[in-house]
């Protein structure tokens, strides 16, 4: 049983910091060359969808990690590790729901095909804490990957 | 064998997470969006992202296959999962490869919607593949990191 609550965290987390990734790399990257109102059109669209499965894939690492840490005895390094994990998953459910998520909310509102003032520098905050979340959950993931090869 | 194992492990579950967003939220935002905003977006994207994939398959493969070279305590249950995890990578990077030459067919503004129809479901179920393998190899890969004796 133990082994299995180890693989199902390490999934559950690799597919967050994955989900995580490819937005740093591709959305990010995409909405800063488009014209306003599309990259408003492009975002919206799809924090509609993202929405339903990246906070369900975090909660679960979190519950899966935290009954995995609590009910099986692991070397103190593996320990370390997978705490360490819990903690920067928290932190990427933190970010999103404290600050991304507001920020979507704002972009939904606005009137379709308008790019408002403020825009811009919403788009700059939004980055910045989506490129925190991004490392977070990076750093969550090799945290529980070593922490599996370790026990 | 650690570091090969969790380099395995990362980049297959990096692979697997960005193709699982695709699939959940970047198939059905491009399909809920007019065909000019489409273009413009493939446009501007680029085949980054089926790159990155094509990038992690192969890191992942790499590191699978270099397992079961230079390995051979992994015990069996170990070296059959890393066995079908590589294989899977493989699978990966073909259909990353697929579907980084569609896209780049996809960025040609056509006359004919219907081609344009065509291709766009190629991509589509690229990413279905991409996914379903990822997600394997990234399973294995665990399982199999879990089962070392």
């Amino acid at each position: 049983m133990s082994g299995v609550l180890d693989v199902i965290t390490v999934v559950l987390s690799g597919l967050v910091a994955g989900g995580l990734l490819v937005v740093q790399l591709g959305l990010v990257r995409t909405v800063a060359v488009l014209p306003a109102a599309a990259s408003i059109r492009l975002h919206v669209a799809f924090d509609h969808y993202v929405e339903r499965s990246m906070p369900a894939l975090t909660i679960a690492t979190l519950i899966v990690g935290i009954v995995d840490s609590a009910v099986h005895s692991m070397p103190a390094a593996a320990a370390a590790l997978s705490i360490a994990g819990l903690l920067a998953t928290a932190i990427v459910a933190a970010i999103s729901q404290l600050v991304n998520v507001p920020m979507n909310a704002t972009m939904r509102n606005w009137e379709p095909g308008t790019a408002p003032r403020e825009y811009a520098s919403l788009r700059v905050r939004w980055d910045r804490a989506h490129l925190a979340r991004t490392l977070a959950g990076e750093v969550a993931f090799v945290c529980f990957a070593v922490a599996l090869v370790l026990r | 064998m650690n570091v090969l194992f969790v380099l395995a492990v990362v980049l297959s579950g990096l692979a697997a997470g960005a193709a699982l967003n695709g699939v959940l939220a970047m198939i059905p935002a491009l399909r809920s969006l007019d065909a000019a905003t489409v273009l413009e977006v493939r446009h501007a994207a680029g085949p980054l992202p089926s790159q990155m994939t094509v990038v992690l398959a192969t890191g992942a493969g790499l590191a699978g296959a270099a397992l079961l070279a230079f390995y051979g305590n992994l015990g069996s249950d170990a070296q059959a999962l890393v066995a079908v995890a590589t294989g899977l990578s493989g699978v990966v990077l073909g259909a990353g490869w697929f579907a980084m030459r569609v896209q780049m067919s996809l960025c040609e503004p056509r006359e004919e919607p219907a081609r344009q129809l065509a291709l766009t479901r190629r991509w589509e179920y690229a990413q279905l593949v991409i996914c379903a393998a990822s997600l394997g190899a990234l399973a294995c890969y665990a399982s199999g990191a879990a089962s070392v004796p």
